[in-house]
């Protein structure tokens, strides 16, 4: 025994042992093969719970899409913001907003969509303690100040009094009231962002268990699935809304890097994908790949510079050397050379296939003008030194941020450098610190497709995103107006603000990016919505 | 041979909270505000400021936060990420993938590295030992993400031999072409270890012995040389195990496994201090017990070492 205590014959079994134990894991019937009516679409794993009031990041966005619905939604086609739960939104002073909803629009837990749905759900989100992400989107609602009391200086927010919001009242099943602290004239194309959705009552019982199976009233229902493994969502059935979709579901796999998921699609193993990874858009490789399955669509995005407004760089608070900055930017080469001519140069500062959306905006200051920069320049006295352009180092922006630098240095002579941070939360500490002293990219996803949501939270005084603490008095007595006009006529006036800000140039209009999705022979028609996410009630699939 | 075991486990004590010590600092150390970023490209509102501040003890010095982790590791509880979601979740979603990844390229790299560090030291300098040890140097000289590709494109994309992605990592077949690009590289190193330690061994006196006393030359070189040779071999291949145990980043990613690799370089991207140490921790105390057996092993291999 002594001698064949290691014996060949042992490792052999051992080996044998590992590979039968291995072999036990194989689980046979995992959905390679491809159910018919059904999609197979890439998808990332959700960040954090599916909760739409706590859901900001884009892979849990795109699991919650399908599956929910609200009361207002906008066509994929037109972008036109349509009725989806409700019957009808109405107000007089775009103050007090009485919403009737449709009979008989069903949660897929089978409990009928009502009023209190919509109440419960809003209070839920704006009540501070619950630290939703979505939050401050109530802040417009009155009582919602009792919800989020202010914490003195140093200390914890004291507990709210109240977890009810006196400007939201039930009328009837169907019917409710919105009052609201100032006019917002497109409030109800804001009702489109998914912070306004409803919940079924057995989202307050356990929400972290409608985080993990999430329940809404959209078009999909949701079947089985996790963060990790992926998820499966079938067409709802009893599903009577506006987006009846065609295909029976939709299988979306989690993919942990773009280039994986293309070759699962070149290879026929993927019906959809968006976002085609960078390398396989060079000399139009993807066209070929996928033999002309593809579609490019603008999206509502928009890619600018940021500008630091402090005394950090006193030089580039003159909007002179700001408008010789942009003036001085080829957007149009770099989107041919470096996008392969994908996406478009900005014209101003709110993305195309947006309500409102004017192109040329920015007018000549967006436009590729070498001559007028250098005399800007001149007559703004020159500038001293270099420019430091500062980017997230974890984030893919570094060719382009390399690319406008070269494009000033070329056409102004200032030296100008990029400076990596090293990832995204250092990026993002430092440029809201005041301390940049130099432009740095900011990237601009509407949340809802209409202007204000472009420049509102951006470019106002009190804006939840103004980074740069952008402060123009005349701009913000425009948002003051069209608060108070009708929604057509507020549209006008936004764009009156948005001209305004040429003269400035609190951020420098880069590009807009678009959308690429490849798809398989089975897919028919593809439509996207103007955020980029796929319409999956409009996708068609050959028989 | 137990108390060594045994001081060995209590040797795991301080070296398992000098880890998540040192982790927990560097994790929450990062320059950088953890909740930066975390609300899309808006900024955060304050009532989510004041709940994950108050939720992570984000306003609580350092060293007070890693007694509140250590509490609730005592409690079995790893935390919870940023994200909403339990470490412990992440952990179990992310290492069945990896450790099958892992024993699976280790199966592969001990088949082909002990055989052809075998034939090798049989005709040492003759035209099997050159052949794999220049087409050694050629797979080492590659990257591992240009060979993961390049498979990738050939057998799963053109040819159709294998999947081209993993879409379930319970899946024997589908983990077969990650696991082989995995071993490829190790087993060149494993070869050559196995090959010098063989041809030394097949020069010792006690070979020259039992060739006297006619045994049989397969018999020789698989019971008498091999198992006396296996020594820096086995070691190798614990070390391999640890490495691969911590993921493999690049392997995962080309073929889309969600492993252990991506969940640490994912959540080191966003600042997720709880998930890095969680996910650290369990990596180290996995490679502290491999040792502890890549040790023992000895013992069995070569009869003259005894632990006491």
């Amino acid at each position: 025994m002594k001698q064949s205590r290691f014996s060949p014959s042992l490792t052999a079994m051992h080996a044998a042992i590992a590979v039968a134990g291995l072999m036990a894991y194989n689980s046979p019937g995992h959905a390679q093969t491809p159910q018919p009516g059904w999609v197979s679409v890439s998808a990332c794993t959700p960040a954090g719970p599916l909760i739409p009031t706590n859901t900001t990041e884009s892979c849990g966005s795109d699991v919650l899409q399908p599956i929910l619905a609200g009361l207002v939604t906008t066509d994929a086609k037109t972008g036109a913001i349509i009725e989806d739960v409700a019957e009808s939104i109405t107000t007089t002073d775009n103050k007090i907003w009485t919403i009737k909803l449709r009979k008989g629009r069903k949660f897929h837990d089978g409990t009928e969509v009502l009023a209190k749905n919509f109440v419960d759900a809003w209070n839920w989100a704006a009540y501070g303690p619950n630290g939703q992400s979505n939050n401050d989107w109530f802040s417009v609602v009155i009582g919602y100040g009792d919800l989020n009391p202010k914490a003195p200086k140093g200390e914890k927010p004291p507990v709210p009094a109240t977890n009810r919001m006196s400007g939201l009242k039930v009328i009837g099943d169907h019917e409710f009231q919105v009052e609201l602290k100032n006019p917002v004239p497109v409030f109800k194309a804001q009702l489109s962002y998914k912070a306004f959705y409803p919940m079924p009552d057995s989202f307050f019982a356990d929400p972290a268990a409608f985080g993990r199976k999430p329940i809404g009233a959209g078009p999909f229902q949701f079947i089985s699935g996790t963060p990790d493994s992926g998820y499966k969502l079938a067409a709802f059935a009893d599903y009577t809304g506006p987006a009846k979709p065609s295909i029976k579901g939709v299988d979306l796999r989690i993919y942990t890097s773009r280039e994986a998921a293309y070759n699962d699609l070149v290879a026929g193993n993927l019906d959809l994908l968006r976002e085609i990874p960078a390398s396989k858009l060079v000399a139009d490789l993807w066209k070929r790949d996928l033999r002309g399955r593809t579609v490019v669509q603008p999206r509502a995005n928009i890619q600018a510079l940021g500008m630091p407004y402090t005394d950090a760089n006193p030089q580039l608070l003159k909007p002179a050397v700001r408008q010789a900055l942009s003036m001085a930017i080829d957007r149009k080469a770099i989107v041919d050379i470096l996008f392969n001519g994908i996406g478009q140069p900005a014209t101003g500062w709110v993305p195309p296939g947006v309500e409102g959306y004017e192109p040329g905006a920015c007018g000549e200051y967006c436009s590729f003008n070498p001559a007028k920069a250098k005399e800007l320049l001149a007559k703004a006295g020159g500038y001293k030194g270099e420019i430091k352009l500062y980017y997230a180092g974890d984030s893919e922006v570094k060719s382009a941020m390399d690319a406008v630098c070269n494009s000033i240095q070329n056409t102004l002579s200032i030296t100008c450098v990029t400076s990596a941070l090293s990832d995204n939360a250092t990026f993002r500490s430092f440029t809201r610190s005041g301390k940049a002293d130099g432009p740095f990219p900011s990237n601009w996803t509407m949340d809802y497709p209409s202007i204000d949501n472009a420049l509102i939270p951006l470019y106002s005084k009190d804006g939840t995103s103004n980074r740069g603490a952008y402060e123009n008095a005349a701009f913000d007595a425009l948002m003051d107006k069209a608060a108070k006009e009708d929604s057509a006529t507020a549209i006008k006036t936004y764009q009156e603000a948005e001209r305004l800000l040429t003269a400035e140039m609190p951020r420098v209009p880069l590009w807009n990016p678009a959308m690429t999705v490849g798809h398989s022979p089975k897919v028919r028609t593809v439509t996207l919505y103007a955020n980029g996410r796929i319409d999956y009630s409009a996708l068609s699939l050959k028989d | 041979m137990t108390g060594y075991i045994l001081r060995r486990l209590l040797q795991f004590i301080p070296v398992f909270l000098g880890t998540t010590f040192i982790v927990f600092f560097l994790a929450w150390g990062m320059p950088g505000d953890p909740l930066a970023g975390k609300c899309g490209d808006r900024e955060c509102p304050d009532a989510f400021v004041a709940a994950a501040t108050e939720e992570f003890k984000l306003d609580r010095p350092l060293i007070v936060r890693y007694g509140y982790y250590l509490a609730d590791l005592g409690r079995g509880d790893l935390g919870r990420s940023f994200t909403g979601r339990d470490v412990s979740e992440q952990l179990v979603a992310a290492f069945p993938a990896t450790v099958r990844l892992a024993l699976l390229a280790v199966l592969v790299e001990v088949l082909l590295g002990i055989t052809i560090g075998v034939f090798a030291a049989l005709r040492p300098g003759k035209t099997f030992d050159t052949t794999t040890m220049m087409v050694g140097l050629g797979i080492i000289a590659f990257p591992s993400f240009v060979i993961a590709n390049l498979a990738q494109l050939v057998f799963g994309v053109r040819l159709g031999w294998f999947p081209v992605t993993v879409s379930d990592p319970t899946s024997f077949a589908e983990l077969l072409l990650p696991a082989i690009v995995l071993a490829l590289a190790h087993q060149v190193t494993l070869s050559r270890l196995t090959r010098s330690a063989m041809i030394e061994t097949m020069q010792s006196d006690y070979i020259r012995t039992a060739r006297a006393k006619g045994l049989g030359e397969a018999r020789i070189v698989v019971v008498h040389a091999l198992r006396n040779s296996l020594i820096p071999a086995v070691t190798y291949v614990g070390k391999d195990i640890g490495g691969l145990l911590a993921g493999a980043v690049v392997v995962e990613g080309v073929f889309n496994i969600s492993g252990v690799g991506g969940l640490i370089v994912q959540s080191i991207r966003s600042h997720d201090g709880i998930t890095i140490v969680g996910a650290v921790t369990v990596v180290v105390v996995a490679y502290l017990f491999i040792n502890l057996l890549v040790d023992l092993s000895y013992a069995v291999l070569d009869p003259r070492i005894r632990y006491d």
